[in-house]
């Protein structure tokens, strides 16, 4: 995509002023004055009204606005819970400053997917300020779920073909994550994105994989001891070793990660629920470490060892026919598949213990 | 109820737009260099610079700053 010119960003287009979103004025949601001097007119200018929906949307949309602050991209509670798992109480702060530098470009509001590209991506106006339904799923989803997702479900690794949803059926996000889904999360999902319903999940619309009538024996045998993913991902992104840190130079926040990988995976499900039963799923390296914080305090993640650094994972590149379904052995007694012991770095054991795969399924003996 | 909110809302507004109009009123306004474009009617047919600027590809193009993007210090895929 052509990045946008400074005043492509900018440009309104006169229908949105005449739109339901666009008759209240300027002034009603972004503040400034009036005046035909640039600098004059953006005096006390807010650049995002929808930091505050509830100001600017929630009068007409005041349910959605009411849902929105549950939900993981209004919150990024997903990330504190997982950091906080791995800390102290007394380390909250210390974190907490670390996640306000480095972790709060990352927060969306409503602008963020159906007026403006997302900031990450140097904003801009989507469609002359009109307000989109539908956001775009490349300037505005893959903008920020890019380097892991986009690439995955659009095909951009060599080699990888993009998900059978994009390639075959031409299915962009929303087809899967719904307005609903992203406005709001419920119960333990709102703490983090594993927990609580799978949302989606593939049997939503496969209904009768594994059922009875289901003709294809791996379906069948195994029941929900495995991840769909399991069979039907292929190699997805790992990265080791993600440290933050504040520029001395400019003072901006950055952050280096040692290796970027692409792998495949197969261990113990670190989160098995009523709603996620299975004992198998495709695990990805996440990129802490135990020093990642340590530019803002000294061992600010004592607790490193209580949660795996390898994590449940659910990659966007569904196959039908993948290396590992292609036949029962080359799963069954394939080491190489599978998370054991000798594949973990000998600092991060502990961590990973529960989702080490001690023995791995026999083969099977062919008749 | 959702009707009503939403009437309330423009109502509100327009008393908010009134209330700046009345202050361009008593400040003496600086005439437009370039004729108003067609486009843009003002909701109290009083000029809105905001609109007026921003509908102008051209006075977009001089006025905008260029972006001055400090280099990235990360590393890595983030
Ligand atoms: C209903 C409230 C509302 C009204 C009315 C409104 N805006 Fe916005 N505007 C927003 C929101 C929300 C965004 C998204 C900002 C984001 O996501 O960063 C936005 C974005 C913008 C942006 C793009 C910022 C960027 O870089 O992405 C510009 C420029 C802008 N508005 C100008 C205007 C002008 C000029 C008017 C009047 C014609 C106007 N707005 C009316 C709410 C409003
Ligand atoms: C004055 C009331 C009002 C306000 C304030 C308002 N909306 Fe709306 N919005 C509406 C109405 C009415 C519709 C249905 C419009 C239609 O069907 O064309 C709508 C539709 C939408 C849609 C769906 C677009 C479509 O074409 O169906 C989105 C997305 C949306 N609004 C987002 C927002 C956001 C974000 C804000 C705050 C920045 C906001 N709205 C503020 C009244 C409002
Ligand atoms: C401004 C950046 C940004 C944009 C734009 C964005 N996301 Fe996200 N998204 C995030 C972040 C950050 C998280 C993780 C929040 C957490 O776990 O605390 C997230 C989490 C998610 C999740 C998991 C949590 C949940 O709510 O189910 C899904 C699914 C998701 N995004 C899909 C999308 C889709 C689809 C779009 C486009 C309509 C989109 N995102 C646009 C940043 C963004
Ligand atoms: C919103 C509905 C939806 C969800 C959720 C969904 N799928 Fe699909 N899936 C489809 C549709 C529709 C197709 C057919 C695409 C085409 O070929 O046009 C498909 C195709 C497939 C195929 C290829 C089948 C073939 O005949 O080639 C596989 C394998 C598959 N899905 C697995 C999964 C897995 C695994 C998940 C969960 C990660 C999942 N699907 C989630 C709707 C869905
Ligand atoms: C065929 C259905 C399908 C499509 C299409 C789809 N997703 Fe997902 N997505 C899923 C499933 C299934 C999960 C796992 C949900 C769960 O376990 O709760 C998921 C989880 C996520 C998550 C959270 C997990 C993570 O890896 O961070 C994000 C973010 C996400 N999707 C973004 C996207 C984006 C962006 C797109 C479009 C480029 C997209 N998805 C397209 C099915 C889909
Ligand atoms: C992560 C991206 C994302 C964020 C953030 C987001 N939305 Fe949405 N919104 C969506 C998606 C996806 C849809 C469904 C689009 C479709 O069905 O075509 C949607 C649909 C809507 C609709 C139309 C609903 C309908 O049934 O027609 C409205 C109104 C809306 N959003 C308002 C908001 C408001 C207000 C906020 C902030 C409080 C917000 N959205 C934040 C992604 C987002
Ligand atoms: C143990 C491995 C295994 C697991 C686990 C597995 N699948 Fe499959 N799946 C296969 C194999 C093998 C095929 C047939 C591939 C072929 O056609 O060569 C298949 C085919 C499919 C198809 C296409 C079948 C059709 O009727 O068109 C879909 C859709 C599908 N799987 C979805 C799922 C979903 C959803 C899950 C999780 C609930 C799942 N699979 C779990 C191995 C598996
Ligand atoms: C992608 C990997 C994979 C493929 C392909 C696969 N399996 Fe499995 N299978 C597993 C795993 C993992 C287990 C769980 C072992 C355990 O219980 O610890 C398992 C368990 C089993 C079990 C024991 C089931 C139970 O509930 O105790 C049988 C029987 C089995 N597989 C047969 C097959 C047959 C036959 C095929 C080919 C038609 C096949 N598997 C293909 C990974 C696979």
């Amino acid at each position: 995509m052509a990045p946008l010119e400074p005043w492509e960003k900018v440009l309104i287009s006169a229908d949105f002023t005449q739109s339901i979103h666009g008759r209240a004025g300027c002034v009603a949601c972004h503040r400034g004055q009036q005046s035909p001097d640039k600098d004059t007119a953006h005096v006390g200018l807010i650049p995002d009204p929808s930091q505050d929906a509830q100001r600017v949307c929630g009068v007409c949309h005041g349910e959605i606005v009411d849902g929105f602050g549950t939900s993981l991209h209004a919150s990024l509670q997903g990330y504190r819970t997982i950091v906080y798992s791995r800390s102290v109480p007394e380390n909250h702060p210390a974190l907490d400053t670390a996640m306000q530098n480095h972790c709060l470009s990352c927060h969306t509001t409503c602008g963020d997917c159906h007026i403006s590209q997302p900031k990450p991506v140097g904003g801009g106006l989507l469609n002359g300020h009109n307000v989109e339904k539908t956001p775009s799923m490349t300037r505005v989803c893959t903008a920020c779920h890019g380097s892991r997702v986009g690439a995955e479900y659009l095909g951009k690794h060599e080699g990888i073909p993009g998900d059978v949803h994009f390639r075959e059926g031409r299915m962009n996000c929303m087809a899967c994550h719904a307005g609903t889904d992203l406005h709001a999360a419920e119960g333990d999902a709102a703490k983090h994105r594993y927990w609580g319903d799978q949302q989606p999940a593939c049997k939503d619309c496969h209904a009768q994989v594994g059922r009875a009538d289901d003709p294809i024996p791996q379906h069948t045998i195994h029941g929900n001891k495995l991840a769909c993913q399991v069979c039907h991902a292929v190699e997805y992104t790992s990265c080791d070793g993600c440290h933050v840190a504040i520029s001395e130079k400019t003072g901006n926040p950055f952050f280096k990660t040692e290796a970027t990988y692409l792998s495949f995976v197969i261990g113990h499900n670190p989160w098995p629920s009523r709603e996620r039963p299975y004992e198998y799923v495709v695990l990805r390296h996440a990129p802490v470490a135990p020093t990642t914080f340590e530019y803002y305090g000294e061992n600010l993640l004592p607790n490193f060892g209580l949660l795996p650094t390898w994590t449940y994972a659910t990659p966007h590149n569904i196959q039908r026919q993948t290396p590992q379904n292609r036949s029962c052995n080359t799963c069954h007694g394939n080491a190489a598949l599978f998370l054991t012991a000798d594949k973990v770095k000998s600092e991060e054991l502990e961590a990973n213990r529960r989702v080490i795969v001690e023995n791995i399924p026999a083969a099977i003996p062919i008749p | 109820m959702r009707r009503v909110g939403m009437l309330l809302l423009i109502l509100g507004v327009g008393v908010f737009l009134g209330a700046c109009a009345s202050q361009g009123i008593s400040t003496p306004t600086p005439v437009p260099t370039a004729p108003l474009p067609e486009a843009v009617l003002t909701p109290l047919s009083q000029t809105d610079y905001c609109v007026q600027c921003h509908t102008d590809k051209e006075a977009l193009i001089e006025t905008a700053k260029p972006e001055e993007k400090a280099p990235s210090e990360s590393e890595g895929v983030g």
